[in-house]
């Protein structure tokens, strides 16, 4: 019922934005494109596409069994509503077959909705969304799909701090220089989630924003967030740095937060996370990574993670990945702690 | 010895011969930019649906020429400043934010055409197919 009234809510708005829209901003009606993998399929002359991704992944831990996962099955719609407004929605099936080593089948019906937003583009420097979209920290959350991404395992740094979803409003935009551009990005939450089994962290109350500066080959961001946490109460407040810097066949990409949890005691903890990774392009097509991680979690936990990788990209919209992945201790006071594993990746966008 | 110095020689020439012609001279028209001409900074922004405003707040409609086109293969060098394959990376990590790229027109004809007709339009064609009619935004010597 509450998903109902929210799609209802954020609906009204869009509509009210786009019944608003400037007289002049009459929408063209270019011809459609064919499909193309990667690109998703146009819906005749509408302006709306569809398109989604699938991955497979294989995990063999040195100390449990080894799985197969039909990880994640997500569709997407995504369209314009005229010249000002767009939409998009996905929703995701995750973790819905698993066999295990010994032959052991696990199906599940793990449907959530990952992301439901309307944006209203007021002109280049600033545009508002609203609904339920990705948190953005950081440069792997908002980009975080198996097929687009470098290695099978994703850095605890990239989720494990913050909300990655948030439901409510966002205002953002670029400032564009003569060379080089500055994003903004200001969100505030200030109500329930919508489909709250998305994620890690969860809350219902959230401000943050974040800053980056692009320049030709790399940029740097810096994000400030402030949340309570909706399971223990407890008020996180963060920031960190992230990087991305490209010189020929190499990539350096890191992110890093740091920040305090104050529990409703008054009794207060730091939590960090940060990774580094490198990536190499042998060719146009095959990828060796490296990353290391370092993280301390509120729950006083440490975990720390080196992983080597190969990364196969057929098309650019396949990814074919093999990891070996030396972990020790964990993050989350749930998870047991972490061994060795060897891990293996197969995503298509479509 | 000598044979081998023929077919060196050989080589030599049939590369001089069949070297790949000079890029394209290429221009970015529109039937209006109102009060613009645009940097290929700038136009690199437009053609990656980074920048989606005129001046004015009307929204801006590039059109792209098919991929293995001479004219969009100069542009894609000298102003994305990208390889195809690099392209196409872009766009998908584009399509998973909801992004589309720019609408592909088959011909400098349909570009023109298309140009003329919707507001806001812009697209680019080779020197040699320019007419008076289209506002010329912006030069560039294909590299």
């Amino acid at each position: 019922m509450y998903r109902l009234r929210a799609f209802v809510t954020l609906a009204l708005v869009a509509l009210g934005l786009f019944a608003a829209r400037p007289a002049h901003a009459q929408s063209p009606s270019p011809p459609p494109d064919g499909y193309t993998l990667g690109g998703g399929l146009p819906l005749g002359r509408s302006g709306v596409r569809l398109g989604g991704y699938i991955t497979v992944d294989f995990e063999n831990p040195s100390d449990e069994r080894a799985t197969l996962t039909f990880d994640d099955a997500s569709l997407f719609v995504f369209g314009d509503l005229g010249s000002r407004v767009r939409f998009f929605m996905e929703a995701e099936a995750t973790q819905f077959w698993q066999i295990d080593s010994a032959g052991r089948v696990d199906a599940a019906n793990n449907g959530d909705l990952e992301r439901l937003y309307f944006d209203y583009l007021h002109d280049d420097a600033f545009k508002v969304r609203t609904g339920k979209f990705l948190t953005p920290v950081g440069t792997w959350n908002e980009i975080h799909p198996d097929p687009l991404t470098w290695t099978v395992s994703r850095p605890v740094a990239s989720f494990a701090a913050f909300p990655t979803f948030t439901t409510g409003i966002q205002a953002f935009g670029t400032w564009a220089g003569d060379r080089r551009d500055v994003d903004y990005n200001l969100f505030v939450q200030h109500n329930p989630s919508i489909d709250r089994s998305t994620g890690d962290r969860h809350t219902e109350q959230m401000v943050g924003g974040r800053v980056r500066l692009r320049q030709g080959a790399w940029q740097i961001g810096v994000p400030a967030v402030r949340y309570v946490e909706y399971e223990t109460r407890e008020v996180v407040m963060f920031s960190g740095a992230d990087l991305v810097a490209q010189a020929g066949r190499l990539e350096v990409r890191g992110e890093a937060t740091a920040g305090r949890v104050r529990s409703s005691d008054g009794h207060t903890r730091t939590e960090y996370a940060e990774y580094l990774q490198g990536l190499v392009a042998l060719t146009d097509r095959l990828f060796v990574v490296g990353r290391q991680e370092r993280a301390h979690s509120r729950d006083d936990l440490t975990y720390t993670a080196a992983s080597a990788g190969l990364l196969f990209r057929p098309l650019p919209a396949v990814s074919i990945k093999l990891e070996f992945q030396a972990q020790s201790g964990r993050f989350f006071a749930t998870d047991a702690p972490k061994g060795n594993q060897l891990l293996a990746g197969f995503g298509v966008l479509f | 010895m000598n044979a081998t110095a023929a077919a060196l020689l050989v080589v030599m020439l049939r590369g001089w011969w069949l070297q790949a012609p000079p890029p394209p001279e290429i221009v970015l028209v529109s039937r209006k930019a109102p009060g613009e001409t645009l940097s290929e900074r700038v136009a690199a922004r437009v053609f990656l649906k980074e920048r989606l405003f005129w001046k004015d707040g009307s929204r801006i409609v590039p059109v792209n020429l098919p991929p293995d086109h001479a004219a969009r293969q100069a542009f894609s060098r000298a102003v994305l400043r990208r390889e195809r394959r690099e392209l196409v990376a872009y766009w998908n990590e584009q399509h998973f934010k909801g992004v589309n790229p720019p609408v592909v027109l088959e011909s400098e004809q349909a570009v023109k055409a298309f140009v003329r007709q919707v507001d806001g339009a812009v697209g680019y064609i080779r020197r040699d197919q320019l007419e008076p009619d289209l506002m010329v935004l912006l030069v560039i010597q294909g590299s």
